[in-house]
């Protein structure tokens, strides 16, 4: 099981709801729990940073991401 | 106060096929949060991208956290990818920025770059690329617009 497996299916199973109360918001979600929702990402950020530090946790926005980004490739010298 | 910059050369034609052979390259300097030291490293601006990228090998190194994880539509299928959060420092703008960056992998011998900077990171800057003098500006908007007032 991948990393974050449980996070994005606790994500997946919640998406619907998080989008009638917080369409555009950042959530925050590890394990089966919801950390919390936050306005814009820097607020997020400052939650992850002082909170989890080194621990993967899920974060997301609600409602404005693609299914699939196009592939990116660096170039070299 | 517009910041200016461009790579070392000694006149405006060898910037200017140093720029071109190079593209837009800031010195950054990447840290896993603000509260940790960090690593410098050079990153491209790409006005092409719609994400923020980083090389997956530098993120490991830095010790940035994971935060998602994203389907990415490759030419020879989907590949999952890990999305990381860090700080990005910008010594010449003296500013410090927050952001989620999808990891990629960097492939060929001289790595020129760690960070892909696309429009998320463009979304706040006014940007300009100016080929012939092989210089590239970047302003953050209010500092432009306090000097600019427009008549009807």
């Amino acid at each position: 099981m991948s990393m974050l497996s449980k996070e994005i299916d606790t994500f997946i199973s919640k998406e619907a709801a998080f989008k009638n109360e917080h369409l555009g918001e950042w959530v925050i979600i590890k394990g089966d729990k919801v950390i919390g929702f936050f306005k814009d990402f820097q607020a997020a950020a400052d939650r992850v940073f002082s909170d989890f530090e080194t621990t993967p946790v899920l974060l997301r926005q609600i409602g404005f991401e693609p299914k699939t980004y196009p592939n990116v490739k660096f170039a070299t010298a | 106060m517009i910041h200016q910059f461009g790579p070392a050369g000694q006149d405006s034609h060898e910037r200017k096929l140093t720029l071109r052979s190079n593209g837009p390259i800031l010195d950054v300097v990447a840290k896993p949060s603000s509260k940790f030291a960090g690593l410098n490293c050079k990153a491209l601006i790409d006005t092409g991208a719609s994400v923020n990228c980083i090389d997956n090998n530098r993120a490991r190194k830095l010790g940035l956290i994971i935060i998602d994880y994203k389907i990415i539509q490759s030419a020879s299928g989907q590949i999952k990818t890990p999305v990381y959060i860090g700080v990005l420092d910008i010594p010449e703008l003296q500013i410090s920025i927050s952001g989620q960056f999808y990891g990629a992998e960097l492939v060929g011998i001289e790595k020129i770059y760690h960070y892909l900077l696309g429009r998320p990171f463009l979304s706040d800057f006014i940007f300009s690329y100016n080929g012939p003098e092989g210089i590239l500006h970047l302003a953050k908007p209010s500092n432009i617009l306090t000097e600019t007032t427009f008549d009807e």
